[in-house]
């Protein structure tokens, strides 16, 4: 009988599945500007640092962070990820995201995984409110606090990249600070023994994409009818969801993996 | 038949009507369009081109010549005020990019004021 039970969960995930990886890698070549056309005066909906030489938008979180430390309300960022949330909700942080990438490629490597606690997703919000909106608004983009500062993405693509364009030029090397140099160091490390570390604990962007996954246009649903309660997308989930009651969950980035199971399907508003 | 027991049997999936996550999704949307299009069409912001500076002061006649910083103290009687430099209204997606480079800043005022006067910055400071 618990045979009957895993024959609705699919050993070989479906095509469209499959596909993430390329679309993942597909979005990250796109948002590395490979036409040099540098249009910094639009908003991307993902985790890319604009100080990257290669970056083709402006960061939302950099601008929102930005715009709090010059008192002005940053439409077009919040216009943009209340669009695209609205819609997508988290299948960009699964599907589109290049820092998200990253880590589901360090991820593959064949090392232990630890399972992070739920509570951990909180802290999200901490580096949404504190990083990103209040240390701005109160003190600068000047303070150490400041969220493009200590953020491992721009590290990695901005300060990095420089630091090496600098030496390979034999010129002065602009040296990310040690706080964010720890951080990144920190980030990296997670990657190996956990899935998508920095999406799960830290990431301000996944949090606000995490708020539209009940409300999406796009979502995933489970039809109870279907479902056996066989557990099996619980231990799937990379993010540690039990798939079936914590679909709208705003930790699941919608990588799909729990659509191997036939009672969870994505829909949308449009199906009655 | 026994099911393996992980909570998964009891716990009730929690879905938001069909009908409410249509409405809610839709105004969403709506509202995250119309701010895009306030932002870019409407939205604009004032930019102080540079820090403003003191206006030279004249030195009066047979009197030695002024150092090359006079204080506001010693301008004559009547003459205008360290002039104020125009502000410039800048649109939204122009100051993002401005932003995206560190080309502006907060100055003590409260103004928004532009950090470089010749050429801008290639990319973000931080």
């Amino acid at each position: 009988m618990v045979a009957m039970a895993n024959q609705t969960f699919a050993e070989k995930p479906p095509r469209l599945i499959r596909w993430r990886i390329w679309v993942q890698a597909a979005f990250a070549v796109a948002w590395l500007d490979p036409l040099g056309l540098r249009l910094h005066t639009i908003c991307s909906p993902v985790f890319h640092c604009y100080a990257c030489p290669l970056a083709l938008f402006a960061c939302p979180i950099g601008v929102i962070a930005n715009f709090s430390a010059l008192h002005t309300i940053p439409f077009l960022a919040i216009g943009t990820l209340v669009v695209v949330g609205g819609i997508f909700a988290g299948f960009v942080c699964g599907w589109a995201c290049p820092f998200g990438f990253l880590q589901d490629m360090v991820g593959r490597i064949p090392v232990p995984k630890l399972k992070l606690p739920p509570w951990t997703q909180h802290f999200r919000y901490v580096v949404l409110g504190v990083m990103v909106l209040a240390v701005p608004y109160l003190w600068g983009e000047g303070h150490w606090l400041f969220i493009c500062r200590l953020c491992p993405a721009g590290t990695l693509e901005g300060a990095m990249y420089n630091a090496g364009k600098a030496a390979a030029q034999g010129t002065e090397i602009p040296w990310p600070s040690v706080a964010k140099l720890t951080v990144f160091g920190l980030i990296v490390a997670a990657m190996f023994v956990t899935w998508r570390p920095w999406c799960t604990v830290l990431c301000p962007l996944g949090a606000i994409f995490g708020l539209f996954n009940r409300v999406s246009v796009i979502f995933l649903h489970v039809h109870p009818e279907d479902c056996t309660h066989c557990g099996r997308c619980a231990k799937e989930c990379k993010m540690g969801l039990r798939s079936d009651v914590q679909l709208g969950d705003p930790t699941c980035i919608r990588c799909m993996d729990c659509t191997r199971c036939s009672a969870i399907h994505v829909e949308t508003i449009l199906k009655n | 038949m026994v099911l393996p027991d992980d909570g998964c049997r009891h716990a009730k999936p929690r879905f938001v009507p069909h009908g409410t996550r249509a409405v809610v999704a839709l105004a969403l949307v709506l509202c995250g369009a119309g701010a895009i299009v306030y932002a870019a069409a409407f939205h604009v912001i004032p930019v102080q081109s540079e820090p403003p500076k003191p206006a030279a002061a004249q030195p009066a006649e047979g009197a030695p010549e002024q150092s090359a910083a006079p204080s506001v103290e010693a301008a004559t009687p009547g003459e205008a005020a360290p002039a104020q430099p125009a502000a410039v209204m800048e649109s939204e997606p122009a100051l993002v990019k401005e932003v995206s480079i560190g080309g502006v800043m907060l100055a003590g005022s409260g103004d928004i004021q532009r950090t470089y006067s010749d050429q801008a910055p290639s990319q973000c400071p931080t």
